[in-house]
């Protein structure tokens, strides 16, 4: 009973303050129009530029796209002739070219590729915005990908020339970082937005 | 029910109809009448000065940006109060604020900086009560005013915290609690010297 007649008289004395205070805004119409108008100029810029960088990542991410459906292309023409390809590489192999090429360029490019690997698979898997075009670049070259794996595999446990692997493999590699290209402009495109 | 003096500030329709419109003038009389009372509750609700400032600038922005949408089921001020007292709460709620004030819901320790919120027109009585709230915590402060002085239900002041009414009804027993505590040896002191 006490502790409510105690609440009543803070309450009042409160409910009394804010009656009897003399309230001034901090500061006039025209400063807050000043205010008002210094922070639609700070937001100004950012308003103004982000259309801009989206424009700039999404042609972007079509020009990638777009190599990646070329190298896509001229991958698929390969593979379309593989004996041609085997030719190819056998008549390198024999011309020494392969013997000639440093075995320290082969270690980067595997260790670049690994790398390039292992920022893709940090990448998140759901994208804010999907873009259909990019998007079915990246399924395509996953899936390509995915069926160069299974050749070298075959390859391998057929017990085929060191040359001819080492061809899948640079093929692998340029997929590898076609799809790294196209992944970076996605997400330069989400980041935009 | 207790009714704010903000909710009670008379702004006539046609003001209202004429700021919608973007008239200046319109819009200036409706600040000149409801600023005031606004950046009175901010203060009370967030004692930082510079802090309550911003706060005020962005309800006020909020006000006339949102002005088409106030249909008028209410009065201005009180729209105007849920407004203010929404963004002073998510102020309170913010990780940032927390972190600088080492702010925590549960905890009944005074807040490490006090602010009197006097002016020269304050009775010795009521300057005793601000003396009594600047020794609350922010959040307790906040549910004393708003449950006492802006006539907010337990419901609703749990609802713009994003907590149980339970935490309302918990915060607002500490902090009587506490100016109890404060204002008692104050009250002793006056009984005696009478």
């Amino acid at each position: 009973m006490h502790d409510d007649l105690d609440e009543k008289l803070i309450a009042r004395r409160l409910r009394a303050r804010a009656d009897g205070s003399q309230d001034h805004a901090p500061y006039g119409w025209a400063e807050f129009k000043r205010r008002r108008d210094a922070r639609a100029v700070a937001a100004w810029p950012t308003g103004r530029i982000r259309p801009a960088l989206f424009a700039i990542a999404a042609a972007a991410a079509v020009l990638v796209a777009g190599i990646a459906i070329a190298t896509l292309s001229h991958y698929r023409a390969s593979m379309l002739a593989p004996s041609r390809t085997v030719a190819k590489v056998d008549a390198g192999a024999d011309a020494g070219h392969n013997s000639n090429r440093p075995a320290a360029a082969d270690r980067l490019a595997r260790q670049r590729t690994r790398a390039l690997e292992g920022w893709l698979a940090d990448l998140p898997h759901n994208p804010t915005v999907v873009r259909v075009g990019a998007h079915a670049a990246v399924t395509r070259l996953q899936d390509q990908i995915a069926a160069l794996d299974d050749l070298m595999s075959a390859e391998r446990a057929a017990g085929s020339q060191p040359a001819r692997l080492d061809a899948l493999e640079h093929q692998r590699a340029q997929l590898v970082s076609s799809l790294a290209q196209v992944q970076y402009a996605e997400m330069l495109a989400s980041a935009a937005l | 029910m207790v009714v704010s003096r903000l909710a009670d500030i008379p702004i006539s329709n046609e003001l209202i109809e004429r700021a919608r419109g973007g008239e200046e003038a319109a819009q200036a009389a409706i600040y000149g009448s409801l600023g005031p009372a606004v950046f009175a509750l901010i203060r009370r609700l967030v004692a930082n000065r510079a802090v309550a400032e911003d706060l005020f600038q962005d309800t006020m922005m909020v006000l006339f940006q949102r002005l088409a949408e106030f249909r008028g089921e209410a009065p201005l001020g009180a729209w105007l109060r849920q407004i203010a007292v929404t963004r002073c709460l998510m102020y309170l709620r913010s990780p940032w604020h927390r972190a600088r004030l080492h702010w925590d819901m549960d905890d009944d320790a005074p807040p490490s900086t006090t602010v009197f919120l006097v002016t020269p027109a304050t009775p010795a009585e009521t300057l005793d009560v601000e003396r009594a709230m600047a020794t609350l915590t922010p959040v307790g402060r906040a549910v004393v005013w708003l449950f006492e002085v802006e006539g907010y239900s337990h419901e609703e002041i749990a609802s713009l915290f994003g907590r149980s009414v339970s935490f309302s009804k918990s915060q607002l027993a500490r902090a009587l609690a506490r100016l109890r505590q404060t204002l008692a040896p104050q009250e002793e002191e006056a009984c005696t010297t009478i």
